[in-house]
């Protein structure tokens, strides 16, 4: 994938793209190199502005499923929803929006070229946004709950999309914890070095080894 | 070659993104500040007091409760530290829920848990020029941070001056540290992420500096009663770890340096020779581990564990047919430690 294409991917994420960037992105997006991409972009995007940790982002491309990226087939959706929108065109000038797949007013100013690419953007942006219902960390999960989450990509792959959610953020499991435990005991024995990080180290360890022992 | 166009594709993509929510996200960290004095910003003095605080936090005696949290878990504990000829040892009692102790001395730590379980790390010989030195001395920069004085507060009864260490990037977090007038002594801190978000605190309910610290006071309470003792052994090693390869991160934040550095090296019972690494990374504020070792039952699942403000990222690298398991841990956003994780690389010597 050149440079050129996964900036008209970010471009289109920041509301940025212009037709020429849509229409790169939408030649290309049978490529399952495209849409992983796309996933990874948008989840380390929302995991910057939400400032949760979303586990696209913490796993590589290589797993699509565990990716969220559900095996939706985006460029033929994208396709019917341009296909559907060719057939509509001649009424379009004066139309609004009235399906799911339409969830803005158009622009009715717009010429018949830009409106085409317009919707076409409405159109992948509405099938792309279906891969992140089925985000395995979604934006509800906990926030001001136990702060204490395991965001490992296993045991997802083997769950429908209605699952994902529900297995998100979950307990470690014992040999997780106790493995885990052992990092965090060496990094705040790393950590306290000279004792010049003070208590702060052994508190963050005591506070997760004591606990879940 | 796969692993290297991944990591680079991940740099790119995570250095473009880190910047574009860096951008939009200090606004939130703005509110978070919004309400502390900013009458009195003086940046210079602001790392003065660093200074300070990293030094009272060596060599003070105190005695102490504070109350510790990440999300909605919270625990108080006690704690004594003293610090004598040159040694300081520290002890940590749990107060809440079930008995559990850490102690430490100097850089060795044991914890007691409950049910008499001593658990004690097996220790490891830093190698190189580093052996902590540098962690010793290394203070956060003006480069990273946004270093300033917000005013003045009182923490546990004692008169406190607020400090904000913002960070200038999104590769590390922000702070908000109370220190102790007199002494420049840690009363109080919160961890923020990017978002503005509270990760964790840590705050004095009671402090009393003290220069009458027994020994009595630093041996653990339950002393005399029987014991079971168990080893954290040191980083799983591989035995497909020829002699001289070593092991290099090939991406680290601005500003972070490489503290520290081990390199296990186990004899088995039938004589092969088995070799871990780890490596410790600071900024004179945030500090992250990376453990390379060998990959084995009972291994970190793969993507980020997150407790509170810290994050182990486990990512599996493939090099020459064999697996080894890069592990970073640290207080740094999910983010920085993939990063790191993703772009370790062999290094023949």
């Amino acid at each position: 994938m050149d440079d050129r294409l996964k900036e008209s991917i970010s471009a289109l994420l920041d509301d940025e793209g212009d037709e020429l960037a849509l229409r790169r992105v939408v030649n290309q997006s049978d490529h399952s190199e495209v849409k992983a991409l796309w996933g990874r972009y948008h989840k380390v995007s929302d995991m910057l502005s939400t400032g949760r940790h979303l586990q696209g982002v913490l796993s590589s491309p290589r797993d699509e499923v565990a990716n969220g990226l559900i095996n939706i087939d985006i460029s033929g959706q994208v396709s019917e929803a341009i296909e559907r929108e060719q057939m509509a065109e001649p009424k379009a000038e004066s139309m609004v929006s009235k399906s799911a797949d339409e969830p803005f007013p158009v622009n009715a100013a717009k010429s018949t070229n830009g409106l085409f690419f317009y919707r076409a953007a409405i159109a992948a942006m509405v099938v792309l946004s279906v891969l992140l219902v089925f985000e395995p960390f979604g934006h509800d999960v906990q926030s001001e709950q136990e702060s204490l989450v395991a965001l490992n990509s296993s045991p997802v792959e083997s769950l429908s999309g209605s699952d994902l959610r529900q297995v998100a953020e979950k307990p470690f499991t014992p040999e997780h914890a106790r493995r885990l435990n052992e990092y965090l005991l060496r990094h705040a024995e790393n950590s306290v070095s000279g004792g010049r990080s003070g208590v702060m180290p052994l508190a963050r360890v005591a506070s997760f080894t004591i606990t879940e022992n | 070659m796969k692993i290297n166009e991944r990591a680079v594709r991940s740099v790119l993509v995570v250095t473009l993104l880190v910047w574009l929510g860096v951008s939009t996200h200090q606004g939130a960290m703005a509110d978070e500040l919004a309400n502390a004095d900013v009458s009195n910003v003086e940046a210079v003095n602001g790392e003065a007091w660093l200074k300070r605080m990293v030094n009272a936090m060596q060599t003070q005696n105190y005695r102490g409760v504070f109350v510790y949290s990440r999300g909605s878990v919270s625990s108080s504990m006690k704690v004594i530290h003293r610090y004598k000829e040159g040694v300081d040892r520290e002890r940590l009692v749990q107060l809440d829920g079930e008995m559990g102790e850490i102690l430490r001395t100097g850089d060795e730590v044991i914890c007691v848990l409950p049910g008499n379980r001593v658990v004690s790390l097996e220790q490891n010989i830093p190698t190189g020029p580093f052996a902590g030195a540098f962690s010793r001395t290394l203070m956060p920069k003006k480069d990273n941070y946004m270093i300033s004085i917000k005013g003045e507060d009182r923490v546990a009864g004692h008169l406190a001056v607020k400090i904000a260490v913002m960070a200038k990037d999104g590769y590390r977090y922000n702070y908000l540290l109370w220190l102790e007038k007199t002494t420049g002594l840690l009363l109080k801190s919160t961890l923020i992420d990017l978002n503005g978000q509270v990760l964790e605190r840590f705050h004095y309910t009671s402090l009393e500096l003290a220069a009458d610290i027994t020994d009595a006071e630093l041996e653990p309470s339950r002393a005399g009663e029987v014991f079971s003792h168990e080893t954290v052994p040191a980083v799983k090693a591989s035995s497909d770890w020829p002699d001289n390869m070593g092991w290099k991160v090939d991406w680290l934040p601005q500003g972070f340096m490489q503290v520290n550095k081990v390199i296990t090296d186990n004899r088995a019972d039938n004589g092969e020779v088995n070799q871990g690494n780890i490596q410790v990374f600071s900024d004179g504020l945030a500090s992250f581990s990376v453990f390379i070792e060998k990959p084995g039952k009972g291994n970190m699942p793969e993507g980020a564990s997150v407790v509170g403000a810290t994050v182990a990222y486990a990512h599996r690298l493939k090099w020459k047919n064999h697996d080894y398991m890069v592990t970073v841990v640290g207080e740094v956003p999910v983010t920085t430690a993939m990063k790191v994780a993703e772009t370790v690389v062999p290094e023949m010597h």
